[in-house]
């Protein structure tokens, strides 16, 4: 191999060194824990037959959630859920203390806390 | 601004970034270039495969590629053994042209002995007969030998000339040399594998170029078609030697502890 030839080798192997390294970076961070802020969509659900649901401070809720970066990233892409089951339910104010417990996430996430702490649905009579 | 720095959030994964290239580099220079240069390209876009795989959710690939990382450091030493151990062995041995600078140069009876093997490549060369003679150097070459004629005799331009002619029973394979003394004569040596070994070359110096890479051997390879010297190391083939180079080059990568 020619002086040029090898000389140009070390440099391509020096930058895919780096690279590699920043690659590398990426992936392990992303890999690693941490934490992120979403807005949390409230999905009354078995609401019973006659009756119709209200969710109060519906824009304002959010979800704090950890787990792997990238999967934080995922679950900022798909946005989080949380279905509140109504059935059984009679007319008036249901309160959910907790709602983080019903908070869908991807595997490998678990919710936190949810803000507001508590989420009152009013079941009201469509009659 | 140096507190500017260090408080940054991008100081630090910098200086990470930077080492670990560094390292990587370092390490990945011991082994040959084009392997090395493969492994760099196709590793990064595996990791981007994976990171990219849990983001959109693809279950299958992401179960594959997390799988494949998994046993990556396995599967990198079985695939990559021969180079790993030609990497650690070259740790801490000086580089050739430190030796050189350093004044070491072979006198007395091993200086004599590889006097002997250039003055036999040259008369080889001059006569158009092949040959394949190896220098042990700090790996055993134990497991090459199993199949050749022991010799035990002193290393001599006329032995090996003789062994090389064409009508010698044992002329087809290589010359082994194991502390100053030919041991071995008519040995079968593993062929390369590597494909950018250049076309035009034989079985002879395929032979020679995949010994080297298995073992930290010298190989001088007499062409019997153009009756071209090369020496070949860690994989690497230096060709068209005059008997002035050769010896130069002989001096300059052997040790006396090799030859005694």
């Amino acid at each position: 191999m020619t002086g040029w030839g090898k000389l140009g080798e070390k440099t391509l192997l020096r930058l895919l060194s780096m690279l590699f390294a920043a690659m590398l970076w990426l992936f392990v961070t992303l890999h690693g824990e941490g934490e992120a802020e979403i807005p949390l969509v409230i999905r009354p659900v078995n609401v019973p037959s006659g009756l119709s649901a209200r969710v109060e401070q519906l824009s304002h809720a959010t979800v704090r959630i950890s787990g792997a970066r990238i999967l934080l990233m995922r679950q900022r892409m798909l946005g989080a859920v949380a279905c509140l089951d109504l059935s059984g339910g009679a007319a008036g104010r249901i309160e959910f203390s907790s709602p983080e417990k019903y908070v869908r996430l991807e595997e490998g996430l678990r919710a936190r806390y949810v803000s507001p702490g508590r989420i009152s649905i009013f079941l009201e009579s469509t009659n | 601004m140096v507190d500017y720095a260090l408080t940054s959030g991008w100081f630090w994964p910098l200086v990470d970034i930077l080492c670990t290239g560094v390292i990587v580099c370092r390490l990945f220079s011991m082994m040959r270039a084009s392997t090395a240069i493969r492994i760099l390209i196709v590793l990064p876009l595996l990791m981007a495969g994976s990171l990219l795989a849990r983001l959109f959710g693809l279950v299958s690939i992401s179960w594959l590629l997390n799988g494949f990382f998994g046993s990556l450091i396995l599967l990198m030493v079985v695939v990559f053994q021969h180079d790993i151990r030609r990497a650690l062995l070259s740790l801490g041995r000086p580089r050739p042209e430190a030796r050189e600078e350093a004044g070491e140069h072979l006198e007395g009876e091993s200086g004599e002995i590889l006097d002997q093997l250039a003055l036999a490549a040259v008369s080889l060369s001059e006569r158009r007969n092949g040959a394949l003679i190896v220098i042990e150097r700090e790996m055993s070459l134990a497991q090459f030998m199993e199949v050749g004629t022991d010799v035990d005799a002193k290393v001599t331009s006329e032995i090996i000339s003789s062994i090389f002619l064409p009508y010698s029973p044992i002329h087809d394979g290589a010359v082994i040399i194991q502390k100053g003394k030919l041991t071995k004569a008519g040995c079968f040596l593993p062929l390369t594998q590597n494909p950018d070994v250049a076309k035009e070359l034989g079985t002879r110096h395929r032979a020679a170029i995949g010994l080297s890479e298995v073992a930290d051997a010298l190989v001088i390879v007499v062409s019997e078609e153009t009756g071209a010297i090369s020496v070949v190391s860690s994989g690497r083939i230096t060709s068209n030697l005059d008997e002035l180079q050769l010896k130069k080059l002989l001096r300059r990568s052997v040790e006396s502890r090799w030859l005694q």
